[in-house]
């Protein structure tokens, strides 16, 4: 064989042996597509929904850590409030007068010592506080420790209550030039209780040392005199109760009260719970024996306020209040009112200030001074005849017994019924203004108000007695102000409807009977619609912010990404809002690129075509877009669940320039040319566009003003038009995104925990 | 966008058989790997049965495919290239033979072709891959199972369902085009 000869076979196999073929764009998805067809990715699904699962494992421990350090904290900051109201009385003092006359007072003994200004009983403080705050925001019961508020109102506010329908108070406590003010939020009875009810917690250990430093002579009387003291009252808004709770402002604790551990207990009128101890509250009175001073720092401070300047709570808890002034507090000569079973009426009350013998001369200094510093808040017999028809709220609540973690064991009071008594209190005139000195002249009207029967004079039986004349010649029942009963003896106060058998009755239920039998279906409807009206109305607007990350899973492209922007909610009574948000979404491309080949035929002769391929790819690094979703959301407890839609307006993608790659195959031989000829994405295919779609997702209320939200957001439609665009629209926009974010909200209503 | 791969099967046998776990556990990032990996030289083995670019990449995600499926049967015994290579020949096997007409045609004689070498020297891949590829389909498969696979004239026969003679005559007539074809090229290569 000539050696210049080379078998063919020998050419083919070692020219083509070795050989390699490039690879072409886009072979690798199609491959990828086949599998996702054959050979779904089961196992691959378990990873990923164990990643999935680890990251909400992940997000609910973070959310975890995060509320119980909120709890923490706001369990701390409870102690600290303690700590401030039990040692600082003069804290407590301008607590009471700050603001627009809030003025939160706790049953508890240990309130009853503070606001006495003994400190030597305030370590028996417990979980009571005399808090005041501002603008009616009730204080949040907070690990276990309960914020009872008082507040009182001026009379305007009173007026308005009788006149609003539904009995809902439309005033506003801010209202301190007199006029009313329709409130922004008004209360339903369904969250009357959040805000009508605060409680006292007390352990053992205060309790104990109460009883063991309980006055002997009101012992005698009430055999648990320092059984944990309860108060009810709250801001609320829009309800009689708020309203009542604005001009009470005194908290009546009855020593009748038994020792078990679970009680109920009808506070009628003025928010006030009673229970046991007697105590009353005074307006007039100077807030502590210890300096007339703090009266008339408050009365100053709330000028044509029916002030509750001060509370002095009997305290009959200790003989060592005995000195403190005057115990018994009034507040605007609103009715407080005992529990039924504390209504005795005031034969008792004055019998326990008839042996009241010690009359502080501070409490008397301070009466004095109050009663010439005052004269402002002096009220017209014309004002205080529409006082007569304020409804009254009564409250029936249920003490139980509560381990709390820390193992200490505490009395909680919850309210389990609010009754709405509409009938006349008979209160023809407005008891004076607290700072009057008139009211400490026996019979006069709005002098002396005896509270509660236990209330009267206020004082602790040691104390002061304080030349009351709140207990002379009045029929305190222990729903009637000082005022009332002393110029009108026989008035029958609130809580004796309730002893008479009218108590336990909800708002609802009172509600219900306004509505009555007789009423048409016009009417009905008529009240519903107010409703809705009323519920649009005050809908209440809070803006925050909110950021997190995004990524898109299931399309076939993955991106990954942030967004952040700004979000406003409308709130639609407790459970349903509307959030609407603005947000810049960055989406960062993870090596993804349109693949767009396309073929050249070029005749060859003989009737066949060299067929080249164009390999086309498009490239970028991110997707940029600003979204707008609007949802509706429901609030369960923490939770938040909502669904809505979502506007989106997609940036132009910059892909530079189309990347043309160098053609990597060498051309067949084909008999006859195809197609795909163009590449079917131009450029302006990549323009902006807009785009419709929904989301739904869940968030959680990690702490009042910070959320973590969880939403699935796609896209189902945009404006696309051309077949390249659509291309790009359901590879890159159309995906399924996941989004985790976590917002802040600015104002709000907070304390309704709800959503942003 | 292709990814091309650095390394090599030489030297990264772990990487390998890492990549074949992950195979096997149905993993798209080893699958993609591994495809990527092996596409050269697989889609050359299935160039030179089909001249279609598309087609023979279609052919080839088909044995790729079976690959997948089939890879917890590998025991890692022997070269993995030459196991997925002939599941991919499998599949260009049972496509040509579903889509090639095989005319009975008895040769009892082979006779082998010769090229001059300066002919040979400057025939590049793309070039003589452009001219198998020329070829008719049966005469294709048949030249490419005998020359390129190493099988016999028997074992074309079964695999095709054809008869020796038939494997011989396609075998003959295929190195007779391509000797003719290449010293056309020649010739126009000379110009």
């Amino acid at each position: 064989m000539d050696k210049n000869f080379i078998n063919i076979d020998d050419l083919v196999r070692q020219r083509l042996g070795g050989g390699e073929e490039p690879e072409r764009a886009g072979a690798w998805l199609q491959m990828r597509d086949l599998l996702d067809q054959e050979m779904p990715r089961s196992r691959g699904g378990i990873i990923f929904w164990r990643r999935l699962f680890g990251a909400i494992a992940v997000l609910i421990l973070l959310s975890s850590i995060s509320i119980g350090g909120y709890m923490y904290t706001a369990n701390r900051n409870g102690d600290g409030a303690n700590k401030g109201n039990t040692t600082d009385n003069n804290a407590a003092a301008s607590n009471t007068t700050s603001g627009d006359l809030t003025l939160s007072v706790s049953a508890s003994q240990t309130n009853i010592t503070e606001i006495n200004s003994s400190k030597q009983i305030s370590t028996q403080a417990m979980s009571g506080h005399v808090n005041a705050t501002d603008n009616g925001v009730a204080n949040k019961q907070k690990a276990g420790k309960i914020i009872p508020i008082v507040k009182q109102a001026n009379k305007q506010i009173l007026a308005s209550n009788t006149t609003t329908p539904d009995n809902s108070v439309t005033s506003d406590h801010a209202a301190t030039s007199g006029r009313t003010k329709r409130n922004d939020k008004p209360h339903t009875a369904k969250n009357d209780p959040k805000f009508l009810t605060q409680l006292i917690t007390a352990n053992e250990r205060s309790k104990q040392k109460s009883r063991a430093a309980a006055s002997p002579i009101i012992a005698g009387a009430n055999t648990r005199g320092n059984k944990v003291s309860s108060s009810a009252a709250s801001h609320t808004n829009g309800n009689n109760i708020n309203g009542i709770n604005k001009t009470a402002s005194s908290i009546g604790k009855t020593g009748n009260t038994s020792g078990s551990s679970h009680r109920n207990q009808q506070i009628n009128g003025v928010a006030s719970a009673t229970k046991s101890k007697h105590f009353a509250a005074h307006p007039t009175s100077a807030s502590t024996g210890k300096s007339a001073n703090n009266t008339n720092r408050s009365v100053a401070n709330n000028a044509g306020m029916v002030n509750v300047s001060n509370l002095a709570l009997s305290s009959s808890t200790s003989g060592a209040n005995s000195t403190n002034g005057i115990n018994a507090i009034n507040a605007t000569g609103n009715n407080i009112n005992g529990s039924a079973s504390n209504t005795r009426l005031s034969p008792a009350s004055n019998r326990t200030t008839g042996t009241r013998s010690k009359t502080s001369p501070a409490a008397t200094a301070s009466i004095a001074n109050t009663k010439s510093k005052n004269p402002a808040v002096a009220r017209k017999d014309e004002e205080i005849a529409e006082m007569s028809k304020q409804p009254t709220v009564r409250l029936q609540l249920s003490e139980h017994l509560v381990m709390a973690p820390t193992g200490e064991t505490y009395y909680k009071l919850d309210t389990t019924s609010i009754e709405i008594i509409t009938q006349q209190l008979g209160l023809n005139k407005r008891a004076q203004s607290p700072v009057s000195g008139e009211r400490n002249a026996p019979g006069k009207p709005g002098g002396s108000f005896a509270g509660a029967p236990g209330m009267a004079s206020a004082g602790s039986p040691n104390n002061s007695g304080s030349g009351n004349a709140n207990t002379t010649g009045t029929n305190m029942s222990g729903n009637n102000s000082a005022a009332q009963s002393a110029s009108n003896p026989n008035i029958l106060p609130a809580a004796s409807a309730s002893a008479t058998g009218q108590s336990g009755m909800g708002i609802k239920e009172t509600q219900t009977s306004k509505m009555g039998g007789n009423a048409s279906t016009a009417e009905k409807l008529t009240a519903t619609f107010n409703d809705v009206k009323f519920h649009v109305a005050s809908a209440r607007f809070a803006a925050g912010l909110t950021a997190g990350i995004n990524g898109t899973f299931f399309g076939p492209a993955s991106f990954k990404g942030f967004q952040f922007g700004v979000t406003g909610n409308f709130s639609f009574g407790d459970d349903f809002s509307i959030l609407t948000e603005l947000k810049y979404f960055d989406r960062i491309n993870n090596n993804y690129s349109l693949n767009d080949n396309y073929y050249t035929y070029t005749p060859t002769g003989g009737g066949q075509y060299t067929k080249t391929v164009n390999p086309l790819s498009y490239s970028f690094s991110t997707l940029h877009s600003i979204e707008l979703p609007v949802s509706i959301r429901y609030c369960k407890s923490h939770f938040n669940f909502y669904v809505g839609g979502n506007i989106v307006y997609t940036f132009a993608i910059n892909t530079g320039a189309s990347t043309l790659a160098a053609t990597t195959q060498q051309p067949t031989v084909v008999s006859a040319a195809g197609g795909n000829t163009e590449p079917s994405i131009k450029a302006n295919d990549f323009d902006s566009r807009f785009g419709l779609g929904y989301l739904f997702g869940i968030s959680y209320q990690i702490s009042p003003s910070v959320m973590l939200d969880f939403r699935n957001v796609q896209t189902v439609w945009n404006n696309a038009s051309t077949p390249g665009a659509k291309m790009i629209s359901n590879q890159l926009y159309k995906s399924p995104s996941l989004q985790v974010s976590i917002g802040y909200r600015f104002g709000g209503n907070k304390d309704k925990g709800k959503d942003q | 966008m292709s990814i091309a791969l650095a390394y090599t099967l030489t030297g990264h046998a772990s990487e390998l058989e890492q990549l074949i776990q992950g195979c096997i556990r149905n993993e798209r990032s080893s699958q993609e790997k591994l495809y990527r990996l092996f596409y050269p030289k697989m889609m050359a083995l299935v160039r030179r049965y089909i001249d279609q670019e598309m087609q023979a990449e279609e052919i080839m995600n088909n044995g790729f495919l079976r690959a997948f499926q089939k890879v917890k049967q590998y025991n890692f015994q022997g070269s993995f290239e030459g196991w997925l290579r002939k599941i991919i020949f499998h599949a260009v096997a049972d496509y040509v033979k579903q889509n090639t007409r095989y005319t009975e045609k008895i040769l009892l004689v082979e006779k082998d072709e010769f090229v001059h070498k300066d002919h040979a020297d400057k025939l590049y891949y793309d070039q003589l891959m452009q001219l198998v590829q020329a070829l008719p389909d049966a005469t294709r498969t048949v030249f490419n199972m005998y020359v390129m696979e190493g099988f016999t004239h028997k074992e074309i026969g079964n695999i095709l369902g054809i008869s020796e003679g038939t494997s011989k005559w396609h075998l003959s007539e295929g190195r007779k085009i391509l000797k003719e074809k290449i010293e056309r090229l020649g010739l126009h290569l000379k110009m």
